[in-house]
Protein backbone atom coordinates (compact mmCIF):
# COMPACT_ATOMS: atom_id res chain seq x y z
CA UNK A 1 0.00 0.00 0.00
CA UNK A 2 2.58 2.52 0.42
CA UNK A 3 4.61 1.79 -2.36
CA UNK A 4 1.57 2.71 -4.24
CA UNK A 5 0.94 5.74 -2.47
CA UNK A 6 4.48 7.03 -3.10
CA UNK A 7 3.71 6.05 -6.40
CA UNK A 8 0.78 8.45 -6.89
CA UNK A 9 2.53 11.27 -5.09
CA UNK A 10 5.32 11.72 -7.78
CA UNK A 11 2.62 12.61 -10.18
CA UNK A 12 -0.22 14.40 -7.89
CA UNK A 13 -0.51 17.77 -7.50
CA UNK A 14 -1.12 18.47 -3.67
CA UNK A 15 2.13 20.80 -2.46
CA UNK A 16 5.76 19.95 -2.14
CA UNK A 17 4.89 20.25 1.67
CA UNK A 18 2.12 17.86 1.76
CA UNK A 19 3.85 15.52 -0.07
CA UNK A 20 7.39 15.78 2.28
CA UNK A 21 5.42 14.94 5.24
CA UNK A 22 3.38 11.98 3.88
CA UNK A 23 6.70 10.42 2.36
CA UNK A 24 7.96 10.83 5.90
CA UNK A 25 4.90 10.23 8.00
CA UNK A 26 4.15 6.83 6.14
CA UNK A 27 6.05 4.51 7.82
CA UNK A 28 4.37 5.64 11.20
CA UNK A 29 0.83 5.88 9.97
CA UNK A 30 -1.89 4.11 10.70
CA UNK A 31 -3.27 1.55 8.20
CA UNK A 32 -6.63 3.32 8.43
CA UNK A 33 -5.08 6.97 7.55
CA UNK A 34 -2.51 5.57 4.92
CA UNK A 35 -5.84 3.91 3.05
CA UNK A 36 -7.93 6.64 3.07
CA UNK A 37 -4.71 9.21 1.84
CA UNK A 38 -4.40 5.77 -0.80
CA UNK A 39 -7.60 6.66 -1.62
CA UNK A 40 -7.75 10.54 -2.35
CA UNK A 41 -4.39 10.29 -4.28
CA UNK A 42 -5.91 7.48 -6.42
CA UNK A 43 -9.31 9.21 -7.16
CA UNK A 44 -6.96 12.45 -7.80
CA UNK A 45 -5.14 10.31 -10.19
CA UNK A 46 -8.07 9.32 -12.20
CA UNK A 47 -10.41 12.12 -12.51
CA UNK A 48 -6.98 14.09 -13.29
CA UNK A 49 -6.29 11.36 -15.85
CA UNK A 50 -9.92 12.29 -17.45
CA UNK A 51 -9.49 16.14 -16.55
CA UNK A 52 -6.18 15.93 -18.92
CA UNK A 53 -8.20 13.84 -21.86
CA UNK A 54 -11.25 16.56 -21.36
CA UNK A 55 -8.12 19.01 -21.84
CA UNK A 56 -7.00 17.36 -25.23
CA UNK A 57 -10.05 17.54 -26.83
CA UNK A 58 -10.62 20.55 -26.01
CA UNK A 59 -7.19 22.05 -27.61
CA UNK A 60 -8.19 19.31 -30.77
CA UNK A 61 -11.54 20.90 -31.25
CA UNK A 62 -9.82 24.06 -31.27
CA UNK A 63 -6.76 23.28 -33.64
CA UNK A 64 -9.24 21.54 -36.02
CA UNK A 65 -11.69 24.90 -36.16
CA UNK A 66 -8.66 26.71 -37.31
CA UNK A 67 -7.55 24.33 -39.44
CA UNK A 68 -10.93 24.55 -41.76
CA UNK A 69 -10.81 27.96 -41.13
CA UNK A 70 -7.58 28.76 -42.84
CA UNK A 71 -8.39 25.77 -45.38
CA UNK A 72 -11.39 27.98 -46.44
CA UNK A 73 -9.39 31.20 -46.30
CA UNK A 74 -6.44 29.98 -48.48
CA UNK A 75 -9.42 28.30 -51.03
CA UNK A 76 -10.84 31.73 -51.43
CA UNK B 1 -12.01 48.49 -39.82
CA UNK B 2 -9.53 45.81 -40.96
CA UNK B 3 -6.42 47.20 -39.74
CA UNK B 4 -7.95 47.92 -36.18
CA UNK B 5 -9.66 44.23 -36.13
CA UNK B 6 -6.06 42.95 -37.00
CA UNK B 7 -4.89 45.01 -34.16
CA UNK B 8 -7.05 43.99 -31.57
CA UNK B 9 -7.03 40.22 -32.46
CA UNK B 10 -2.96 40.51 -32.52
CA UNK B 11 -2.84 42.12 -29.33
CA UNK B 12 -5.19 40.19 -27.67
CA UNK B 13 -3.65 36.86 -28.94
CA UNK B 14 -0.25 38.11 -27.91
CA UNK B 15 -1.79 39.12 -23.71
CA UNK B 16 -3.36 35.30 -24.05
CA UNK B 17 -0.19 33.90 -25.91
CA UNK B 18 0.94 31.15 -22.82
CA UNK B 19 -2.47 29.93 -22.65
CA UNK B 20 -3.46 29.13 -26.21
CA UNK B 21 -1.72 26.41 -28.36
CA UNK B 22 0.49 27.09 -30.67
CA UNK B 23 -0.69 27.68 -34.09
CA UNK B 24 1.84 28.72 -37.03
CA UNK B 25 3.20 27.44 -40.53
CA UNK B 26 3.03 28.81 -43.81
CA UNK B 27 -0.61 27.61 -44.56
CA UNK B 28 -1.78 29.94 -41.41
CA UNK B 29 0.59 32.65 -42.20
CA UNK B 30 -1.17 32.78 -46.22
CA UNK B 31 -4.43 32.63 -44.29
CA UNK B 32 -3.59 35.62 -42.23
CA UNK B 33 -2.20 38.16 -45.51
CA UNK B 34 -4.93 36.84 -47.65
CA UNK B 35 -8.06 37.74 -45.04
CA UNK B 36 -5.60 40.76 -44.59
CA UNK B 37 -5.45 42.22 -48.13
CA UNK B 38 -9.06 40.99 -48.77
CA UNK B 39 -10.52 42.75 -45.70
CA UNK B 40 -12.34 40.15 -44.19
CA UNK B 41 -12.68 40.76 -41.02
CA UNK B 42 -14.98 37.77 -40.56
CA UNK B 43 -12.24 35.62 -40.92
CA UNK B 44 -10.39 37.39 -38.07
CA UNK B 45 -13.60 37.56 -35.64
CA UNK B 46 -14.43 33.35 -36.09
CA UNK B 47 -10.66 33.31 -34.81
CA UNK B 48 -11.39 35.22 -31.73
CA UNK B 49 -14.28 33.61 -31.13
CA UNK B 50 -12.67 29.89 -31.18
CA UNK B 51 -9.66 31.40 -29.21
CA UNK B 52 -12.09 32.32 -26.38
CA UNK B 53 -13.66 29.08 -26.46
CA UNK B 54 -10.89 27.59 -26.32
CA UNK B 55 -9.76 30.15 -23.29
CA UNK B 56 -12.96 29.95 -21.34
CA UNK B 57 -13.66 26.16 -21.57
CA UNK B 58 -9.96 25.29 -20.21
CA UNK B 59 -10.58 27.65 -17.60
CA UNK B 60 -13.34 25.41 -16.74
CA UNK B 61 -11.03 22.38 -16.48
CA UNK B 62 -8.64 24.33 -14.75
CA UNK B 63 -10.96 25.10 -12.06
CA UNK B 64 -12.32 21.59 -11.92
CA UNK B 65 -8.78 20.48 -11.05
CA UNK B 66 -8.15 22.92 -8.87
CA UNK B 67 -11.04 21.53 -6.66
CA UNK B 68 -9.69 18.14 -7.63
CA UNK B 69 -6.56 18.83 -5.93
CA UNK B 70 -8.45 21.02 -3.02
CA UNK B 71 -10.20 17.36 -2.05
CA UNK B 72 -7.03 15.37 -2.08
CA UNK B 73 -4.81 17.85 -0.26
CA UNK B 74 -7.68 17.79 2.55
CA UNK B 75 -7.82 14.58 3.32
CA UNK B 76 -3.89 14.33 2.81
CA UNK B 77 -3.65 17.22 5.39
CA UNK B 78 -6.39 14.86 7.75
CA UNK B 79 -4.21 11.98 7.55
CA UNK B 80 -0.71 13.86 8.62
CA UNK B 81 -2.75 15.98 11.28
CA UNK B 82 -3.74 12.62 12.75
CA UNK B 83 -0.15 11.68 12.82
CA UNK B 84 1.01 14.47 14.00
CA UNK B 85 -1.54 14.99 16.71
CA UNK B 86 0.45 14.40 19.78
CA UNK B 87 3.96 15.63 18.61
CA UNK B 88 2.37 19.19 17.68
CA UNK B 89 0.92 19.15 20.46
CA UNK B 90 4.18 18.52 22.78
CA UNK B 91 5.91 21.30 20.61
CA UNK B 92 3.67 23.98 19.99
CA UNK B 93 3.85 26.08 17.52
CA UNK B 94 1.27 28.43 18.24
CA UNK B 95 3.34 31.18 18.60
CA UNK B 96 4.89 30.65 15.15
CA UNK B 97 3.34 32.92 12.94
CA UNK B 98 5.35 33.02 9.54
CA UNK B 99 3.42 29.86 7.41
CA UNK B 100 6.77 28.77 5.69
CA UNK B 101 8.29 28.48 9.03
CA UNK B 102 5.58 26.26 10.59
CA UNK B 103 5.30 24.08 7.25
CA UNK B 104 9.48 23.89 7.77
CA UNK B 105 9.40 23.34 11.55
CA UNK B 106 6.52 20.58 10.99
CA UNK B 107 8.99 18.72 8.60
CA UNK B 108 11.24 18.41 10.70
CA UNK B 109 9.27 17.72 13.70
CA UNK B 110 7.73 14.82 11.74
CA UNK B 111 11.08 13.50 11.09
CA UNK B 112 11.31 13.43 14.94
CA UNK B 113 8.43 11.81 14.97
CA UNK B 114 9.21 9.04 12.73
CA UNK B 115 12.82 8.34 14.89
CA UNK B 116 10.49 8.18 18.04
CA UNK B 117 7.89 6.15 16.73
CA UNK B 118 10.01 3.82 14.54
CA UNK B 119 11.67 2.50 17.98
CA UNK B 120 9.75 -0.39 20.70
CA UNK B 121 7.59 0.53 23.37
CA UNK B 122 10.30 -0.05 25.90
CA UNK B 123 12.62 2.63 24.41
CA UNK B 124 9.64 5.08 23.39
CA UNK B 125 8.65 5.41 27.13
CA UNK B 126 12.22 6.09 28.15
CA UNK B 127 12.64 8.71 25.58
CA UNK B 128 9.18 10.28 26.81
CA UNK B 129 10.66 9.75 30.69
CA UNK B 130 13.94 11.73 29.29
CA UNK B 131 11.73 14.21 28.04
CA UNK B 132 9.88 14.91 31.19
CA UNK B 133 13.01 15.37 33.01
CA UNK B 134 14.02 17.73 31.13
CA UNK B 135 11.00 19.63 31.51
CA UNK B 136 11.59 19.30 35.11
CA UNK B 137 14.77 20.95 34.85
CA UNK B 138 13.64 23.56 32.95
CA UNK B 139 11.14 23.87 36.12
CA UNK B 140 14.37 24.37 38.33
CA UNK B 141 13.49 21.22 39.75
CA UNK B 142 16.38 18.69 39.71
CA UNK B 143 15.50 14.92 38.90
CA UNK B 144 17.53 12.23 38.80
CA UNK B 145 20.54 11.50 35.48
CA UNK B 146 18.89 9.78 32.72
CA UNK B 147 19.59 5.99 33.20
CA UNK B 148 21.59 4.27 29.94
CA UNK B 149 18.04 3.34 28.43
CA UNK B 150 16.40 6.94 28.68
CA UNK B 151 19.67 8.32 27.38
CA UNK B 152 20.09 5.78 24.54
CA UNK B 153 16.68 5.90 23.49
CA UNK B 154 17.05 10.44 23.06
CA UNK B 155 20.02 10.39 21.55
CA UNK B 156 19.09 7.34 19.00
CA UNK B 157 15.70 9.99 17.77
CA UNK B 158 18.25 12.70 17.67
CA UNK B 159 20.89 10.68 15.80
CA UNK B 160 18.09 9.28 13.46
CA UNK B 161 16.69 12.92 12.89
CA UNK B 162 19.73 14.18 12.22
CA UNK B 163 20.22 11.55 9.47
CA UNK B 164 16.99 12.53 7.81
CA UNK B 165 17.69 16.19 8.40
CA UNK B 166 21.31 15.58 6.51
CA UNK B 167 19.52 13.18 3.62
CA UNK B 168 17.10 16.30 3.07
CA UNK B 169 19.97 19.03 3.33
CA UNK B 170 22.87 16.94 1.62
CA UNK B 171 25.64 19.84 1.70
CA UNK B 172 26.94 21.18 4.94
CA UNK B 173 25.98 25.05 4.00
CA UNK B 174 22.48 24.14 3.83
CA UNK B 175 22.30 21.58 6.90
CA UNK B 176 23.67 24.74 9.30
CA UNK B 177 21.22 26.94 7.79
CA UNK B 178 18.30 24.12 8.45
CA UNK B 179 19.71 24.03 11.89
CA UNK B 180 19.99 27.69 12.45
CA UNK B 181 16.42 27.91 11.25
CA UNK B 182 15.10 24.94 13.74
CA UNK B 183 17.08 26.93 16.46
CA UNK B 184 15.31 30.37 15.85
CA UNK B 185 11.76 28.69 15.19
CA UNK B 186 11.99 26.10 18.50
CA UNK B 187 12.65 29.97 20.76
CA UNK B 188 8.64 30.42 20.23
CA UNK B 189 7.67 26.30 20.72
CA UNK B 190 7.44 24.37 23.92
CA UNK B 191 10.74 22.94 23.48
CA UNK B 192 13.35 25.70 22.61
CA UNK B 193 16.79 24.09 21.52
CA UNK B 194 18.53 26.88 24.47
CA UNK B 195 16.29 25.06 26.83
CA UNK B 196 17.20 21.29 25.51
CA UNK B 197 21.12 22.51 24.81
CA UNK B 198 21.83 24.78 28.19
CA UNK B 199 24.46 22.68 31.05
CA UNK B 200 22.06 22.25 33.46
CA UNK B 201 19.74 19.56 31.11
CA UNK B 202 23.21 18.04 29.36
CA UNK B 203 24.29 17.69 33.02
CA UNK B 204 21.18 15.00 33.08
CA UNK B 205 23.33 12.69 30.20
CA UNK B 206 26.29 12.02 33.26
CA UNK B 207 26.32 8.39 34.10
CA UNK B 208 24.72 8.34 37.37
CA UNK B 209 26.80 4.88 38.92
CA UNK B 210 29.19 2.54 37.23
CA UNK B 211 26.17 0.08 36.48
CA UNK B 212 24.71 2.41 34.25
CA UNK B 213 28.10 3.23 32.90
CA UNK B 214 29.11 -0.26 32.16
CA UNK B 215 25.80 -0.46 30.11
CA UNK B 216 27.29 2.15 28.13
CA UNK B 217 30.42 -0.01 27.24
CA UNK B 218 28.78 -3.28 26.74
CA UNK B 219 26.17 -1.16 23.67
CA UNK B 220 29.52 -1.01 22.37
CA UNK B 221 31.21 -4.39 22.56
CA UNK B 222 33.20 -3.72 25.93
CA UNK B 223 32.57 -6.02 29.35
CA UNK B 224 33.84 -5.63 32.58
CA UNK B 225 36.28 -8.43 33.44
CA UNK B 226 38.42 -9.64 36.63
CA UNK B 227 40.74 -7.12 35.64
CA UNK B 228 38.86 -3.98 35.97
CA UNK B 229 38.67 -5.11 40.14
CA UNK B 230 42.21 -4.74 39.97
CA UNK B 231 42.44 -1.48 37.71
CA UNK B 232 43.40 -3.24 34.78
CA UNK B 233 40.94 -4.30 32.40
CA UNK B 234 39.46 -2.63 29.80
CA UNK B 235 36.20 -1.12 31.59
CA UNK B 236 38.54 0.59 33.71
CA UNK B 237 40.61 2.06 30.57
CA UNK B 238 37.60 3.22 28.62
CA UNK B 239 36.82 4.64 31.84
CA UNK B 240 40.16 6.95 32.19
CA UNK B 241 40.33 7.47 28.38
CA UNK B 242 36.85 9.26 28.71
CA UNK B 243 37.86 11.14 31.75
CA UNK B 244 40.46 12.57 29.88
CA UNK B 245 37.95 13.60 27.35
CA UNK B 246 36.38 15.50 29.70
CA UNK B 247 39.85 17.47 30.54
CA UNK B 248 41.07 20.86 29.48
CA UNK B 249 43.35 20.22 27.70
CA UNK B 250 42.43 17.03 26.49
CA UNK B 251 44.05 14.04 27.60
CA UNK B 252 45.41 11.00 25.45
CA UNK B 253 43.58 12.31 22.29
CA UNK B 254 45.06 9.89 20.58
CA UNK B 255 44.00 6.82 23.04
CA UNK B 256 40.44 8.09 22.69
CA UNK B 257 40.73 8.65 18.82
CA UNK B 258 42.23 4.73 18.49
CA UNK B 259 38.88 3.58 21.07
CA UNK B 260 36.03 5.32 19.04
CA UNK B 261 37.58 4.03 15.75
CA UNK B 262 37.09 0.68 17.30
CA UNK B 263 33.88 0.78 18.76
CA UNK B 264 32.11 3.66 18.14
CA UNK B 265 32.56 5.05 14.64
CA UNK B 266 34.32 1.98 12.77
CA UNK B 267 33.76 3.41 9.00
CA UNK B 268 34.68 6.77 10.03
CA UNK B 269 37.91 8.21 8.82
CA UNK B 270 40.51 7.94 11.53
CA UNK B 271 41.21 12.38 10.78
CA UNK B 272 37.15 12.95 11.08
CA UNK B 273 37.11 11.29 14.28
CA UNK B 274 40.21 12.98 15.53
CA UNK B 275 37.96 16.38 14.54
CA UNK B 276 34.97 14.60 16.67
CA UNK B 277 36.70 14.20 19.19
CA UNK B 278 38.12 18.06 19.75
CA UNK B 279 33.99 18.93 19.28
CA UNK B 280 33.25 16.61 22.11
CA UNK B 281 35.96 17.67 24.05
CA UNK B 282 35.07 21.55 23.83
CA UNK B 283 31.62 20.58 24.33
CA UNK B 284 32.08 19.26 27.61
CA UNK B 285 34.64 21.59 28.76
CA UNK B 286 33.71 24.50 26.90
CA UNK B 287 31.89 27.66 28.32
CA UNK B 288 28.60 29.07 27.27
CA UNK B 289 26.92 27.54 24.45
CA UNK B 290 27.56 23.90 24.60
CA UNK B 291 26.26 22.79 21.74
CA UNK B 292 26.07 25.18 18.66
CA UNK B 293 24.45 24.76 15.68
CA UNK B 294 28.21 25.13 14.17
CA UNK B 295 29.08 21.88 16.15
CA UNK B 296 26.13 19.98 16.02
CA UNK B 297 27.07 20.24 11.80
CA UNK B 298 30.61 19.31 12.07
CA UNK B 299 29.72 16.32 14.10
CA UNK B 300 26.94 15.63 11.71
CA UNK B 301 29.40 15.80 8.54
CA UNK B 302 32.76 14.41 9.61
CA UNK B 303 30.89 11.08 10.75
CA UNK B 304 30.44 9.17 7.94
CA UNK B 305 26.55 7.60 6.99
CA UNK B 306 26.94 3.84 8.23
CA UNK B 307 27.85 4.93 11.57
CA UNK B 308 24.97 6.66 12.16
CA UNK B 309 23.26 2.78 12.31
CA UNK B 310 25.94 1.62 13.94
CA UNK B 311 25.63 4.10 16.62
CA UNK B 312 21.32 3.70 17.17
CA UNK B 313 22.34 -0.31 16.89
CA UNK B 314 24.52 0.21 19.61
CA UNK B 315 22.16 1.93 21.51
CA UNK B 316 18.72 0.80 21.05
CA UNK B 317 19.40 -2.01 19.29
CA UNK B 318 19.31 -3.23 15.60
CA UNK B 319 15.20 -3.38 15.22
CA UNK B 320 15.35 0.13 15.87
CA UNK B 321 17.15 1.48 13.25
CA UNK B 322 14.87 0.80 10.51
CA UNK B 323 12.73 4.16 10.19
CA UNK B 324 15.64 6.21 10.15
CA UNK B 325 16.43 3.83 6.21
CA UNK B 326 12.73 4.46 5.64
CA UNK B 327 13.08 8.17 6.16
CA UNK B 328 15.74 8.25 3.24
CA UNK B 329 12.42 7.85 0.65
CA UNK B 330 11.70 11.65 2.38
CA UNK B 331 14.24 12.96 0.47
Amino acid sequence: MSSKILTLLQTSSISDHDKFMVRTLLPVMKPAVIKQIEDALQKEFSRIGKLDEKQKRIELKYNVMVEKLVEMENKK
Amino acid sequence: MIKFAVDKVKSWFSENKGELPKIGGSRFENALKKAKESKDVGFFKKIFIFAKTFLTESGEVKKEKEAVKGEASKTVEQGVDATMADARKLINLENVKDEKDRQFYDEVLAMGVTSYEGMDQAHQVSASTALTKIDQVAEGKKPENFTFEESASLIAVGIKTLKQLKTKYPKKADFKAALDRIVKISDSSSYPFKKLLNSDTLKLFSVSSDEEGLKFLNAFGIQASAGDLFGSGDATKVKDLMTGLGKSPIQNKEGIVDFMKKHVFPTTDKRDITHVVGILNEMITGDGDKLSSDKLTDLTFYLHDNDYDHLITALVGKSNTSVAKLGQLAA
